[in-house]
């Protein structure tokens, strides 16, 4: 049992009649690890996070969560989940509906006084819990649902588009949220269309549009990097020096460069140098957007 | 499981369904035993005008009583069993709110059964409550018990447990309102189906009596009610009409016991149901 991967897929196909909706997915989620699933909508992810969870049943392929099946009452126990359209029973008060969901964790009463205080003060609802869910707003809703997600301390963490009611504001706190959960060792699988969010949070990502799998990797491995330069003077030794790495952009005193592979990154430096400049600066980022645009646009 | 069962009843009283129930449940048995009262002091007059002793004819009156206000307390546990049960599932799943639950560390079937045995509680409790009340207060007002009320009373528990069940099959693969009115469609043909028996054997029609006899066995919750009447009548007044040859013409009431085989059919049938249910939950994309 050692390193077993917290989600393993193999070869996961999902056909609902006519229509396919994930084709031939292979994926594996380390322990510990914050992974971001993204595509536009209708790309699959919903229906991955259904088959990972047992909710729906593979038409091919296989679903391992931490080595074991879906279906496993044990393995459930270990996993949390806020689904997309999430609804919950409207005459129950915020507390009383953490403490149900509790009972089905099979958490004792004794530690629910304890847990529930302390989940409603990170979704950030304390002193709302005698209050009915049916004069909760949308927004506190989903906290609700995140609270019920958490209460039993789960390994893994399925969060479908988990803040698609809140404001930035309740955005921030559900990254911080996830922040310190990946801290306490918790693994979190996001799935998101907002790219902002994916790129603030995620260690991993994995790209999605129309059921297959596009694209895969770390964060800063993945496809186009984006390199801030700032070098003292500017000649034009430098510039034309530099853009034979990738594409060159000038923005005031700082120059953008859009390598064409990562393995050119250190070549930065040395050109800088060898031009008779100073590098005061060098900033690379990944352009998530821009991946993404681009991996949806040849495929399509 | 349990806790499921006992959301399951929470859920019931915080809606008000089971308020609702309760109080017309109480209104129907609160006007059945008025009219009973009324009914006893125009006889009390009449005995006192002519001078005479409750005849004993006056019992078959309160058997009749007694029958029809158990037929009204069966049809609406019926329909309570029916309208519970046919969006307990279908009805999370449309709501939005089966997906939490489902994903619980608790099996399916586990889920299932706990809903079950919740819908099994409330509707169980109805009868027993109503028909018991009906029962009791018919005795404390005119001193008429039928022959065995216990026997009668669990015929109509097996009756609506059986349409918990098949309502609640319904409702892991159909939406709630088809599932309503497929069941409650199904009571009434079984219904017809008893109809259809009687007037067979009434016009010597053998095609009727085999329908009504298919319905029986298909659908056997009037049959079980039949079964049920059957407990409820006085031992001389089946006598009486066996000697006058109407044996088995009645379409609403039955006047002979049900047969072991029903009983035990209606019993397999049910576990059966319960067993497909639980397949067809545990099979199904959510």
């Amino acid at each position: 049992m050692i390193n077993v991967k917290a989600i393993e897929t193999q070869g996961l196909t999902k056909r609902y009649r006519s229509k396919l909706a994930l084709e031939d997915l292979h994926l594996s989620v380390e322990e510990g690890e914050i992974f971001g699933f993204l595509g536009p909508n209708g790309a699959g992810k919903t229906t991955t996070i259904r088959l990972l969870l047992g909710l729906a049943y593979p038409t091919r392929g296989e679903v391992r969560i931490f080595g074991r099946s879906p279906q496993d009452v044990d393995v459930r126990r270990q996993v949390g989940y806020l689904p997309e359209l999430f609804r919950f029973h409207e005459w129950m008060t915020g507390a009383e509906l953490l403490r149900f969901h509790g009972n089905l964790y099979g958490l004792s009463s004794e530690l629910l006084k304890t847990r529930i205080p302390e989940v409603l003060e990170r979704v950030g609802l304390l002193g709302h819990e005698q209050r009915r869910i049916q004069s909760y707003s949308k927004g506190m809703q989903q906290r609700i649902g995140l609270a019920q997600a958490i209460l039993h301390q789960p390994r893994l963490l399925l969060l479908d588009e988990p803040t698609s009611a809140l404001d930035p504001l309740g955005r921030k706190e559900v990254r911080e949220l996830l922040k310190r959960l990946r801290e306490e060792g918790t693994t979190v699988l996001l799935n998101s269309h907002l790219l902002s969010e994916v790129e603030q949070t995620c260690d991993r990502i994995a790209i999605l549009h129309r059921g297959r799998l596009l694209q895969q990797g770390r964060m800063d491995e993945l496809g186009a990097l984006e390199v801030e330069i700032l070098a003292r003077p500017l000649s034009p030794e430098l510039t034309t020096s530099l853009s034979q790495l990738g594409h060159l952009v000038q923005e005031g005193e700082r120059l953008i460069l859009r390598l064409s592979s990562r393995e050119r990154l250190p070549e930065i430096a040395q050109r800088v140098l060898a031009a008779g400049s100073q590098l005061y600066q060098l900033t690379p980022r990944a352009h998530l957007e821009d991946l993404f645009v681009q991996l949806i646009e040849e495929a399509s | 499981m349990i806790v499921i069962a006992r959301f399951t009843l929470q859920e019931a009283l915080r809606r008000r369904l089971v308020l609702l129930i309760g109080l017309l449940g109480l209104l129907f048995l609160g006007l059945f035993l008025f009219g009973i009262h009324l009914q006893e002091a125009a006889f009390e007059r009449r005995d006192a005008s002519l001078g005479i002793n409750a005849p004993p004819a006056t019992r078959f009156i309160w058997m009749f009583f007694s029958v029809s206000g158990l037929y009204m307390v069966s049809f609406l546990g019926s329909l309570i069993a029916v309208l519970g049960a046919a969006g307990s599932l279908s009805g999370e799943l449309e709501a939005g709110t089966l997906l939490t639950l489902v994903t619980k560390p608790i099996s399916r079937s586990a889920l299932l059964l706990g809903r079950w045995l919740g819908l099994l509680v409330l509707t169980l409790g109805f009868i027993v409550l109503l028909g018991g009340g009906l029962i009791i207060g018919e005795y404390r007002l005119t001193g008429y018990l039928p022959p065995a009320s216990l026997a009668a009373l669990g015929l109509m528990l097996l009756s609506v447990a059986f349409l918990v069940t098949f309502t609640l099959m319904g409702s892991t693969s159909l939406g709630t309102l088809p599932n309503a009115v497929l069941f409650l469609l199904l009571y009434g043909l079984a219904w017809a189906g008893g109809i259809a028996e009687a007037i067979g054997r009434a016009t010597a029609t053998p095609l009727l009596v085999r329908l009504g006899q298919i319905s029986r066995y298909l659908f056997p919750t009037n049959a079980l009610w039949r079964g049920a009447s059957y407990y409820l009548q006085d031992p001389s007044f089946l006598d009486r009409q066996k000697a006058l040859g109407v044996q088995g013409i009645n379409p609403f009431i039955g006047q002979n016991p049900p047969s072991p085989h029903l009983l035990l059919w209606s019993l397999t049938y049910l576990l059966a149901i319960l067993g497909i249910a639980i397949f067809l939950f545990q099979k199904r994309d959510l």
